[in-house]
């Protein structure tokens, strides 16, 4: 049990918060319209990827409707996934002298990232809501699940996380190799269409990615119909649990070459 | 299992039980022949495993002030402060500590350029393990002991290298640690604050505060009670501090680290 409270970073939480804190500042500081930023980001994506899919290729076969709210429930999601594994690739290397001194665990670092980017997921939340006005499309009962999504999507991160700072901590270029996995991953995931875009057969396939079962519980709200039952789902978190126990044990292997690297 | 982690009922404040330890450097790639200029072009670093310990052993009793001398190259002074503290993990053998070991190293990125002296100290008396009602409470004592009234709201990056130590030396003392491994700056600032640090350390002494340093012959003498030369993988000498300076060997990285940070301290100063 003291190994579960240890490694849950709960006994570091309110030291968590002022850190995390402290780093949105820091990030949000210097530019003029400071936290509108967390907003505008994704933002501009979704607009940008609405204007293209529907308005110029006139999309109606794409995705479910109204496409805008579709887009936005996804897109968000997705940034946090993208902004959290990429900031995790860069925790542990460079300039982290910290390592030398520091008395919180190793992994407090990924946590920070992770937490932080949270933070920036939560801000940009409002912008589901206006789209949920401009399309008046209201959501159902479902939408308890919006915040268990949350969950299991920070557990993924988690995991992927600490398993991508360990390696790439190890091998610089790895930081490299995930960023063109993560462009990839994109369109792999039903990010811009719907699963009924995917061949009938192919659709429990797909979530071994487990990206496609968060977004699904994400969408849950709105359109209640799509998805492929509940051993699919549990196919998506059966992969997020082995990704978990793979980044934990990946990391505590190499944690004593990061703290030599730093 | 956690990474740094106490044995209250250690008799000794530190223990070192044959340590192994080696750290990874980055080495560029030599060479001029062709075949060597080719494989620099995928990439011309490479880690290469440096050897620092080899069966190292060593005590140290609560309430000594140890001397540890570098007595040859590589003679691993930060690293074993860094073992003490935690925040390297020994390849082989094993490290315990009575009580959380706090440093204060050289280079240890403790001040954050990008933020200010004020965030600073919040910062940097988390990360050495302070809980936020700690550095509250204690906030007050460490601008009043440090001086740092004036300062507070400054960005690092534009405070003088000898303010800079100030504020990690009060925020490294803040900590109220039990063991405490100095590198270098055991006392620092004007001669004025300097007297305050002496002060303040032999009360810490005193009080049964175990020191773990390594600084200049003229420190180790009026604060050391004990002298470790450590090198070639292990213990050289385990003596007393004269005898320890005696047998002294600064290795010229060393060196021209100490003689840089004076050059930048008089830049400062003449700007």
């Amino acid at each position: 049990m003291p190994y579960v409270t240890e490694v849950l970073l709960w006994r570091y939480r309110s030291v968590l918060r002022m850190l995390v804190v402290r780093d949105l500042h820091v990030k949000y500081r210097q530019l003029r319209l400071g936290y509108v930023w967390a907003i505008l980001e994704p933002l501009g994506m979704s607009v940008t990827m609405w204007f293209v899919f529907e308005v110029l290729l006139g999309g109606k076969k794409l995705g479910l409707q109204p496409y805008y709210l579709f887009l936005t429930v996804a897109i968000l999601p997705w940034w946090w996934f993208v902004n959290s594994i990429s900031g995790c690739t860069r925790v542990f290397i460079g300039q982290n002298r910290t390592l030398s001194v520091s008395q919180l665990p190793t992994q407090f670092n990924v946590v920070r990232v992770l937490v932080a980017r949270a933070a920036d997921f939560v801000l940009s939340l409002p912008l589901i809501v206006v789209a949920m006005l401009i399309t008046r499309t209201y959501p159902t009962a479902w939408i308890l699940l919006f915040p268990v999504a949350m969950v299991i999507q920070f557990a993924l991160m988690w995991g992927v996380g600490l398993l991508v700072a360990s390696v790439s901590a190890m091998i610089p270029d790895v930081a490299r190799i995930i960023r063109i996995l993560l462009r990839a991953a994109f369109y792999l995931t039903p990010v811009l269409y719907s699963l009924s875009n995917v061949p009938e057969g192919a659709r429990p396939l797909t979530y071994i990615n487990p990206l496609v079962g968060i977004l699904g519980l994400y969408r849950m709200a709105w359109w209640p119909g799509e998805h492929e039952g509940w051993q699919a789902y549990a196919t998506s978190f059966t992969v997020i649990a082995i990704l978990m126990v793979i980044g934990f044990v990946t990391f505590r292997r190499v944690e004593h070459r990061i703290l030599k690297a730093a | 299992m956690a990474r740094i982690q106490l044995t209250p009922d250690l008799p000794e404040a530190v223990r070192f039980t044959e340590v192994d330890l080696s750290i990874s450097v980055v080495r560029r790639r030599g060479g001029a022949s062709t075949a060597q200029r080719l494989r620099r072009l995928a990439g011309d670093t490479r880690r290469v495993d440096l050897p620092i310990f080899r069966n190292l052993n060593l005590a140290v009793s609560p309430g000594e002030a140890v001397a540890i001398v570098p007595g040859s190259k590589d003679s691993g002074v930060v690293e074993l402060f860094r073992l003490a503290a935690g925040t390297l993990i020994p390849d082989a053998g094993s490290v315990e500590r009575q009580h959380h070991v706090v440093p204060m190293l050289t280079r240890s990125g403790l001040l954050n350029n990008s933020i200010t002296v004020r965030q600073n100290i919040w910062v940097g008396a988390l990360l050495l393990g302070l809980t936020p009602e700690q550095v509250r409470e204690r906030f007050g004592w460490i601008v009043k002991f440090g001086g740092l009234d004036k300062t507070l709201d400054t960005y690092a990056k534009q405070v003088s290298p000898l303010m800079r130590r100030r504020v990690v030396w009060t925020v490294t003392m803040a900590t109220r640690a039990r063991v405490f491994a100095i590198q270098r700056s055991l006392v620092v600032g004007d001669e004025e604050f300097q007297e305050r640090c002496w002060d303040y350390l032999d009360g810490l002494k005193s009080d049964g505060v175990t020191f773990l340093v390594e600084t200049t012959d003229e420190m180790l003498r009026r604060f050391c009670t004990r002298g470790v030369v450590i090198g070639g993988g292990g213990v050289i000498a385990d003596t007393t501090v004269e005898e320890a300076i005696r047998l002294r060997r600064i290795d010229e990285t060393e060196e021209a680290e100490i003689q840089q940070e004076e050059a930048e301290d008089e830049d400062w100063q003449a700007e």
